[in-house]
């Protein structure tokens, strides 16, 4: 049974739900844990809408390529787009101690990823943003 | 994404949602489930024990309902998360909403809140 699998996803939201699919159907497949399948489908959902909403100027079609990896207990996903330079690990936490009053709406996604994931890197080559996320699945 | 609405016999609207909060699903029950989100002050307990994903989006809309009922003098409370559901919303800052229970916990919870 194959350890990694390979979504090349349209820059559309149509696109989502089937990636999400796909991407929980391989995991089940491999009966790896309900968080693996959590972080997986965050990560596609976060990083394909970012891509979608600000990483081009034009509008012409582009391929978002998604490759997930099982191996030695660990989950690892990442995200590669030809958008717009993007390194999310520069934003600053949102401040998420405050009374829900004083709460920002919004620019959540890349706060949830850093913090359900145990480490996030990010690169910039061959002119793609690539953002790698890697969770263990150990007890 | 379903959402199934109820009204307490005691004012407090009951709001049941199965499914994901992704993109889909919020879009398909977010002007219900604002619209649901009522009473004079509102008092909004959401069953999420059926919500097996939720995204920034989902947060969003959750966040924006507590802060919409708040403003209204009112409560919402989040009933039941799942273990995942529950870490997101924490990590969001929402934890201070999130009872796990019973409708009868939740419901005295927000009594009390608005004493």
């Amino acid at each position: 049974m194959d350890d990694r699998l390979t979504l090349r996803v349209k820059n559309s939201f149509a696109e989502i739900p089937a990636a999400n699919e796909a991407a929980s159907r391989w995991l089940a497949d491999r009966k790896a844990p309900p968080v693996a399948d959590y972080l997986a489908n965050l990560a596609i959902e976060e990083l394909v809408t970012n891509c979608i909403k600000y990483g081009y100027d034009d509008s012409a079609e582009h391929i978002i390529e998604i490759e997930l990896k099982l191996a030695a207990g660990e989950l690892v996903v990442t995200v590669a787009d030809d958008g717009h330079p993007f390194n999310p690990l520069e934003l600053s936490e949102p401040a998420t101690n405050k009374p829900v009053e004083d709460l920002a709406i919004g620019g959540l996604g890349i706060h949830l990823l850093r913090r359900m994931s145990d480490r996030m890197d990010y690169a910039r080559t061959d002119g793609k943003n690539r953002l790698t996320l890697r969770k263990s699945l150990g007890d | 994404m379903n959402l199934e609405f109820s009204a307490l016999p005691n004012g407090t609207s009951h709001i049941k949602l199965d499914g994901d909060l992704d993109i889909a699903g919020v879009g398909a029950v977010e002007t219900r489930f604002y619209a649901h989100c009522a009473g004079n002050p509102p008092r909004v307990v959401v069953d999420l024990s059926g919500v097996g994903f939720i995204g920034s989006l989902g947060i969003r809309l959750l966040l924006q309902a507590i802060k919409t009922v708040s403003a209204r003098g009112g409560r919402l409370v989040l009933l039941n998360p799942t273990k995942i559901v529950d870490s997101a919303l924490d990590i969001s800052g929402l934890g201070p909403y999130v009872i796990q229970g019973s409708e009868a916990d939740a419901t005295a919870m927000l009594f009390q809140a608005l004493k």
